[in-house]
């Protein structure tokens, strides 16, 4: 690996360690994540795969640029942008204060890179605060595709088994194997919620049930009429109507009646009931963003052209 | 679950955007000296699809990689396995869950015994091979294929307006489940020869739904609906129906030829497959359900000889 000095180790991917690393020629500094090829009988492993083709499709400026892929014998490096920190450890440095302006221009970005990966047919499936990467300029990158996916038609069935509980929704949750971009948006909205409460989770279940119940304990239990087709969900059990005792004042303080709005229409327990990434970007909360984080250069959003 | 998926926005997008990808896919020359061989791999791919309950989607996007790698590149004549299975196992890979990734034995094991390769290939000669074929795409595997739209398609293939033989339809899941299993065939028809390289996947995947339409004798043989949806005029549709008309009707007679009982028809050493036949349980006035056409093992044989 002559063409990059390694400098640290800053962690541990899904499938590899990651390096923050230099280039001794320009000296950009970038993010080496290395995936070692066992002699295990499956070849390149399959979420380093899709990691790999689904970013050389994904080209937005909300979204970790993938420089570069090196094979050497026994190992495929990737080659990222580097960003200076996560999110989760930008809360870390917040110590309970987080500005609102930076809240909304990050959830802004966000939902920009998440309708940038919805209209190339890729869901992220695995969004929290430790995938979302923030660097020196105020910038926020989603990172860390090894479970995202192409979908070709949203009937085909997934998984139920993915993104990370806290941010799961309540449909995958009761197992429901076919779904389409909502899944992104339901953890966008939980990650909303932590952003402006200054990193505190919005609903830190312990398990399945124990989510659920949080879930339903401030958005209310839903039923077949609220939600047409819940008790056929492979994984449904019935959950008692809980007393609604916390009003959305007490769970996000900090933000205003319309960033209230854009909260409660992303966690709608109905997947369809759920607003969409595009539609976000419109709504009211952001009509008075920084008109710098609005403006999308026009070259951050070329989409790669294949040979 | 039954939703309309269709209708939503976000299926709309993804058919827009497949329709957009196809008008790019490079050109295909059939130039490669190994052409030849191309029925062998396709044929074996077939059986390991079939053997492993794979989607289309990987094996038509495998076949898709196989073809364009072999158009540019020559492969030594021990690696063209090597090569068909690098590109299934990356289209499982990218295609489907996690759980269905081919393991290395299971696919040496699947390897024409006939062949040099009775030892199969190592871990390292498939991962590099994996490698290879993907520096070529660039990483890009989101490539739109055949069936990639015929899921789309397959939604308005059969309306209740439609004739069967001039009658009214009495039993439009029974049409629709017998289409179906046309589509299927027309579809692995659309891989066997290199000669449908020459359309854009949507052409062909609306080609599958006419050509099944004509054998079921269900008029109007390509209704209103239909053009608007895929956008496409019968007459644009008819050089490539005929083509697979014309298949349909080489894989009729083999199979009546046949001195061997129906269900063992092969012996050419190409993989056959078999037409589902004009299918008498489609017509009234005799109507069965579904249900018993599955019991009576009513899946179409698409490929006779398990290529023992």
């Amino acid at each position: 690996m002559q063409k990059y000095e390694k400098l640290e180790k800053i962690g541990e991917g899904t499938y590899g360690t990651v390096f923050k690393a230099k280039n001794r020629e320009t000296h950009e500094v970038v993010a080496l994540k290395r995936v070692r090829l066992d002699d295990d009988d499956e070849g390149v492993p399959s979420s380093a795969l899709r990691e790999i083709c689904l970013l050389k499709e994904l080209k937005h400026k909300n979204i970790v640029r993938l420089h570069d892929v090196l094979h050497s014998e026994k190992k495929l490096t990737l080659v990222f942008e580097y960003c200076d920190q996560d999110l989760k450890k930008y809360f870390d440095s917040c110590n309970g204060e987080i500005d609102q302006d930076i809240v909304k221009s990050f959830m802004y970005q966000l939902l920009r890179g998440l309708a940038f990966c919805h209209s190339n047919n890729v869901l992220h499936r695995d969004l929290k605060p430790q995938n979302l990467l923030i660097n020196k300029n105020g910038e926020l990158k989603l990172a860390d595709f090894g479970l995202a996916r192409a979908f070709g038609i949203p009937v085909r069935f997934f998984s139920s088994e993915v993104v990370t509980l806290w941010y799961r929704p309540p449909d995958v949750l009761f197992g429901a194997k076919m779904y389409s971009t909502s899944i992104d948006m339901w953890s966008a909205g939980c990650i909303f919620a932590e952003m402006t409460n200054a990193g505190r989770p919005l609903f830190p279940g312990n398990d399945v049930e124990d989510q659920l119940k949080r879930i339903f304990k401030l958005l209310g239990t839903p039923t077949e009429e609220s939600w047409l087709g819940i008790s056929q969900l492979p994984e449904y059990k019935p959950f008692p109507m809980y007393h609604i005792s916390t009003t959305w004042m007490q769970v996000v303080p900090k933000l205003n009646p319309k960033g209230r709005d854009l909260l409660q229409r992303l966690l709608i327990c109905n997947p369809s009931g759920r607003m969409s990434a595009e539609e976000g970007m419109l709504h009211q909360y952001f009509s008075d963003l920084d008109p710098s984080i609005k403006l999308a250069t026009d070259n951050s959003l070329i989409l790669q052209g294949r040979s | 679950m039954d939703i309309e998926w269709w209708k939503d926005k976000i299926s709309e997008d993804i058919y827009e955007t497949l329709r957009t990808k196809e008008q790019h896919l490079p050109p295909y020359h059939g130039h490669s000296p190994q052409q030849w061989f191309r029925r062998h791999l396709v044929d074996w791919l077939a059986i390991v699809v079939e053997t492993f309950y794979l989607g289309t989607t990987s094996q038509h996007l495998a076949v898709h990689l196989l073809d364009f790698f072999m158009d540019k590149l020559e492969v030594d004549q021990n690696h063209l396995y090597l090569l068909a299975m690098a590109c299934l196992s990356i289209s499982v890979k990218y295609e489907e869950h996690c759980d269905k990734t081919l393991k290395l034995n299971s696919l040496n094991h699947m390897l024409p015994s006939h062949s040099l390769l009775s030892v199969g290939y190592s871990a390292a000669e498939l991962t590099n091979m994996e490698i290879t074929v993907l520096n070529f795409f660039d990483w890009s595997l989101s490539i739109p294929t055949v069936a990639q739209f015929v899921p789309y398609f397959l939604v308005v293939s059969v309306d209740n307006h439609d004739l069967i033989d001039g009658q009214p339809i009495l039993c439009k899941s029974a049409v629709v489940t017998c289409l179906e299993k046309h589509t299927k065939y027309f579809m692995e028809i659309s891989l066997q020869d290199h000669v449908f390289r020459n359309y854009t996947p949507s052409l062909i995947a609306a080609s599958c739904i006419a050509a099944s339409r004509i054998s079921l004798r269900l008029t109007p043989t390509w209704p209103q609906h239909l053009q608007l949806m895929t956008d496409y005029f019968i007459e644009e549709l008819l050089p490539c129906v005929n083509i697979m008309l014309r298949f349909q009707k080489k894989d009729l007679q083999l199979s009546q030829c046949s001195p061997l009982p129906a269900q063992y028809p092969s012996v050419t050493p190409h993989h056959q497959y078999q037409s589902p036949m004009y299918n008498t349980q489609c017509y009234p006035p005799n109507f069965v359900t579904p249900q018993h056409m599955m019991a009576q093992g009513g899946k179409p044989q698409l490929f006779g000889c398990r290529g023992s």
